[in-house]
């Protein structure tokens, strides 16, 4: 039955991988993938440029693409259970497979820097314990192995450069499919980044907040060739107090956070929906779609660059073939903007068949 | 004066209400309204505020000259606050560029951040602060607007010719170069202005009219929350015993529950005020009881509020008035989800894809 749908795909997507990534022209030939919401509210997946639409079991979340790039997955946004492979360059794309019943997926997931191993945030929440699955993309992604995220409500993972090593943000919060997304330990939850090895399980290395920032849940991470940690926070703590929602990590010593108190950190309102570095490590940005901006900062210094008023922004990624950044809105917009500036180089508009773009987006290079 | 006959009234109709979704609306009625509302609504009351910073500032400057009393420095303070809660729930543009909104207003500071800093200030008597006029926008957010000013004016003993009084001078200064900034950027004609109702022009922020009505009555939702759990239900506490009227947001000039009537007004205003606002929209998509039902819901919760003590302090502990309270914080609470669950799909519109629901 998979191969049939598999291959009827396929065909269907002949036309399309004919104008694959490199030759598209807007967007200066990004490949960039998202989810989203259409007016019916099913689900999607696709690139910014509307040629693939996948349709999806249900809400998606995050993008782990391969390597060598001609494999991706999209996972179920918490607490979900599917995850979707598919060919970026083609749209060609397999049948949801499902995480066992006893566990819920984060949305987010990484290849090993070899593409041998898939690594997924599952939640066993009969425990409350975070776990990383091990999944063998060859062989119909089968669960090899399962080791402990050393925290609670892991959220998104990425491989260290250059290693075998992983990083998990532990969001810290517990949640329980029976209480839907209902947060069951704020006032004791505790976040943490671990960098772990995943041969034996082993932390190699954590970072963790001062008691002041307890209720800050690290979820989102990017990373830099050179083994730059960039994380963004979501506050959980006393409505409207400034809290720093980016920091930098080198994988050793204690984080370093922006300036809660600047301008640039109090316009995001307490929430960071997703980071990300520029293809040169140098900039860092981060979006805030409850207050509808996103933010440029400097890696090395740590001060704002610039932002942009975007209602409803979330997606954000490195374009994968500039010095940009590329930004998706639950408004149906995908810009380009400027990596030093923050400004608005390129639109496209999918107001009209209703594109509510999600939480991500991801380049393909 | 508490009315018992209209809050009953309002939790009697407070039930889920039917709509529906029959006619579409044209983009020309999402235009009509975000016009009105960016010239009618926005425009006017941050001209407003910036008049009143105008009349405060003026009045700082005299009073540390020894020209006014103190009793009319605080009333020019109650008339820049009043205006201020009446514009506190446009969050977005203008008001989040440059920390303005916590510039104006610091709160909630639950580590009394201002206090500790106003404190070393007052000590050190740091001179740039009060004799250059940039020096305090440059300065911690903290000690910059109302909450820092209404500590001068309501708790230190301050006199004319001192530090304190020429500090109170620096913030209504400041306070009324954010004002004019703000009234400046929201002014009809201005680019953000004009972003509300003209799809495509200076601004992309929303590509279609229905979305920046979207934004407008999310502002709605997000403000009807602040009051019902930030403003009423903290500080009220679990009990009249465990209540924490310090959490309110203007104890110091016993001013909370003004507060809260005026921000209910000013909603009151935003969704069916001039020729209708969001109430009109309603109608025009064939949902005339939801429109009528959610007007008197608003107007009435802040007449409710009009008629209570200024302080919620009275309010925390008197039982005859602390259950109407969080009454009509239920109210708020029910306004609240028909919002986003009936006046929204009713007109069509998707609030906060993502600013709502995050992960």
């Amino acid at each position: 039955m998979a191969t049939d749908r598999r291959s009827f795909l396929a065909m269907a997507s002949a036309s399309l991988s004919m104008a694959s990534c490199p030759s598209w022209a807007a967007f200066n030939g990004s490949c960039v993938y998202g989810t989203w919401q259409d007016g019916e509210g099913r689900f999607h997946l696709g690139d910014i440029r509307g040629l693939t639409d996948i349709p999806l079991p249900g809400r998606g979340h995050d993008i782990a693409v391969s390597p060598n790039g001609d494999l991706a997955v999209v996972f179920a946004r918490r607490p979900g259970r599917f995850l979707l492979t598919f060919n970026p360059a083609t749209g060609e794309h397999d049948d949801p497979q499902w995480c066992p019943v006893d566990r819920h997926l984060f949305g987010h997931g990484v290849f090993s820097h070899d593409g041998a191993v898939l690594f997924v945030t599952e939640n066993d929440f009969e425990t409350g314990e975070g776990r990383i699955a091990v999944l063998d993309p060859r062989d119909r992604f089968r669960r090899i192995d399962d080791i402990s995220s050393h925290g609670v409500g892991p959220h998104d993972l990425l491989g260290w450069p250059n290693s075998d090593l992983i990083l998990v943000a532990n969001g810290g919060i517990h949640t329980h499919p029976e209480t839907g997304r209902e947060k069951l330990n704020l006032s004791t939850m505790e976040s943490s980044l671990v960098l772990l090895d995943p041969r034996d399980g082993n932390s190699i290395s954590s970072a963790v907040l001062p008691d002041a920032l307890q209720r800050l849940s690290l979820r989102h991470l990017d990373i830099s060739s050179n083994g730059t940690v960039v994380v963004g926070g979501q506050w959980e703590g006393e409505n409207g107090w400034p809290t720093p929602l980016v920091g930098v990590w080198d994988g050793s010593q204690p984080l370093t956070l922006v300036d809660a108190f600047s301008p640039a950190n109090l316009a995001m309102a307490g929430y960071v929906g997703s980071v990300a570095l520029n293809t040169a490590g140098t900039t860092i940005a981060a979006t805030s779609p409850v207050s509808g901006v996103i933010t440029l900062w400097d890696r090395e210094s740590l001060q704002a660059r610039g932002s942009t008023f975007l209602p409803d922004v979330c997606g954000l990624c490195a374009d994968p073939d500039g010095p940009d950044f590329m930004v998706s809105t639950g408004l149906g917009m995908v810009h380009k903007l400027d990596g030093q500036t923050a400004h608005i180089l390129e639109s496209r508009s999918h107001t009209v068949d209703q594109r509510l773009w999600d939480n991500h987006l991801v380049g393909v290079a | 004066m508490l009315d018992r006959r209209l809050l009953l009234a309002l939790m009697a109709c407070a039930t889920a209400l039917p709509f529906r979704s029959a006619r579409a609306l044209e983009m020309a009625n999402f235009v009509a309204v975000n016009q009105k509302i960016a010239q009618q609504h926005i425009a006017t009351r941050h001209a407003t505020f910036a008049a009143s910073c105008s009349g405060l500032s003026i009045t700082l400057v005299a009073f540390t000259a020894g020209r006014a009393e103190l009793y009319a420095a605080r009333q020019s303070f109650h008339a820049a606050m009043d205006a201020w809660q009446a514009v506190q729930h446009i969050r977005f543009g203008p008001s989040q560029i440059d920390a303005r909104q916590f510039r104006v207003q610091f709160w909630p500071d639950s580590r009394n951040r201002i206090g500790r800093q106003l404190g070393e200030i007052l000590i050190s008597e740091r001179e740039d602060l009060i004799s250059k006029p940039d020096a305090l926008a440059q300065a911690s957010i903290a000690i910059q607007g109302l909450p820092a000013l209404e500590r001068l004016l309501f708790e230190i003993d301050i006199a004319p010719g001192e530090y304190a009084g020429m500090l109170a001078a620096a913030i209504g200064d400041n306070l009324l170069r954010i004002a004019q900034d703000l009234e400046a950027e929201w002014a009809p004609g201005s680019a953000w202005s004009q972003g509300l109702y003209e799809p495509g022009s200076s601004s992309v922020a929303y590509p279609a009219p229905s979305q920046a009505s979207a934004a407008l009555l999310l502002s709605l939702v997000t403000q009807l929350n602040v009051i019902a759990s930030a403003k009423l239900r903290e500080p009220m506490g679990q009990s009249a015993e465990r209540a924490r009227p310090r959490l309110s947001e203007s104890w110091r000039s016993e001013r909370s529950i003004r507060n809260i009537a005026i921000n209910l007004d000013a909603l009151s205003d935003l969704f069916s005020g001039g020729d209708g606002h969001f109430a009109n929209l309603l109608i025009q998509s064939g949902n005339e009881t939801l429109a009528a039902d959610l007007q008197e819901r608003l107007r009435g919760c802040a007449q409710i509020m009009q008629g209570m003590p200024a302080s919620l302090e009275v309010l925390a502990t008197d039982l005859s008035l602390r259950i109407p309270a969080l009454d009509v914080a239920d109210v708020i609470d029910i306004s609240r989800q028909a919002v986003e669950q009936q006046v929204a799909p009713a007109l069509g519109l998707t609030l906060g894809f993502n600013s709502l629901d995050g992960d």
